[in-house]
């Protein structure tokens, strides 16, 4: 494979502690901001956030604070479990970037919002991602890599 | 006295309900896009039902986009 390729260092114990975590840019979906213009309609402006990755998600999430901040659009609901309970959350339009990083972004991406506990944590990159990515966890140097 | 606001997209997910059991036979797995009572087609990809959604309703207006499927998955985030 020879496609962009993210990678980031961290010492074996930050790794452990923290996680892997990437910048991320959430935005409204290129569609609507095109529809917007059209309109007239002022739409909020995109906000970055801190993302975990995390494998032991099946859906990329975002704090519902996130959604508001950009003003993005809900188009549906969604069954979520996590923290032991099946709750329904709001599911919105939304584009992901990945800036500094040379990785593409995925627009459209529907977009899960739920408290997140973690504070310095506003992201989880779910699997419905990392599908898309070749992704290496090396516990070991603490090396962390991302390829299209 | 206070009036209690409706959820976002409430009445479409109504709509969704009352409806699924018609529309599995034909629209399974597709994304249908709803908005008041008003289905506005079934598309093969969220993507196509945003766009469509755009420009049928506009920026501004309330639509629903849902997979039309037998049971509701159950997504695990933590």
């Amino acid at each position: 494979m020879d496609g962009p390729r993210y990678s980031r260092s961290y010492s074996r114990l930050e790794l452990r502690r923290s996680g892997p975590k990437i910048k991320v840019t959430i935005v409204h979906p290129v569609a609507a901001q095109n529809a917007a213009k059209h309109e007239h309609v002022h739409l909020k402006k995109a906000f970055t956030v801190t993302a975990l990755i995390d494998t032991g998600a099946s859906r990329t999430v975002i704090n519902p604070q996130v959604a508001t901040t950009c003003g993005l659009r809900q188009t549906g609901v969604v069954r979520i479990s996590g923290a032991g309970q099946i709750t329904d959350r709001p599911e919105f339009a939304g584009s992901i970037l990945f800036p500094d990083s040379g990785l593409s972004g995925f627009d459209p991406l529907p977009l899960v919002a739920c408290p997140l506990p973690e504070q310095d944590v506003s992201c989880l990159i779910g699997r419905d991602v990392l599908e898309r990515w070749n992704f290496t966890y090396d516990g070991r140097s603490g090396q962390v890599e991302i390829e299209e | 006295m206070t009036q209690k606001r409706k959820p976002a997209l409430a009445q479409e997910l109504a709509w969704y309900e009352t409806n699924k059991k018609a529309w599995l036979g034909a629209h399974r797995g597709k994304f249908v896009l709803v908005s008041d009572e008003t289905v506005a087609g079934f598309f093969s990809s969220y993507e196509d039902a945003l766009q469509a959604g755009l420009q049928t309703f506009g920026v501004s207006a309330e639509f629903l986009i849902k997979q039309v499927v037998e049971q509701e998955p159950v997504f695990v985030i933590y």
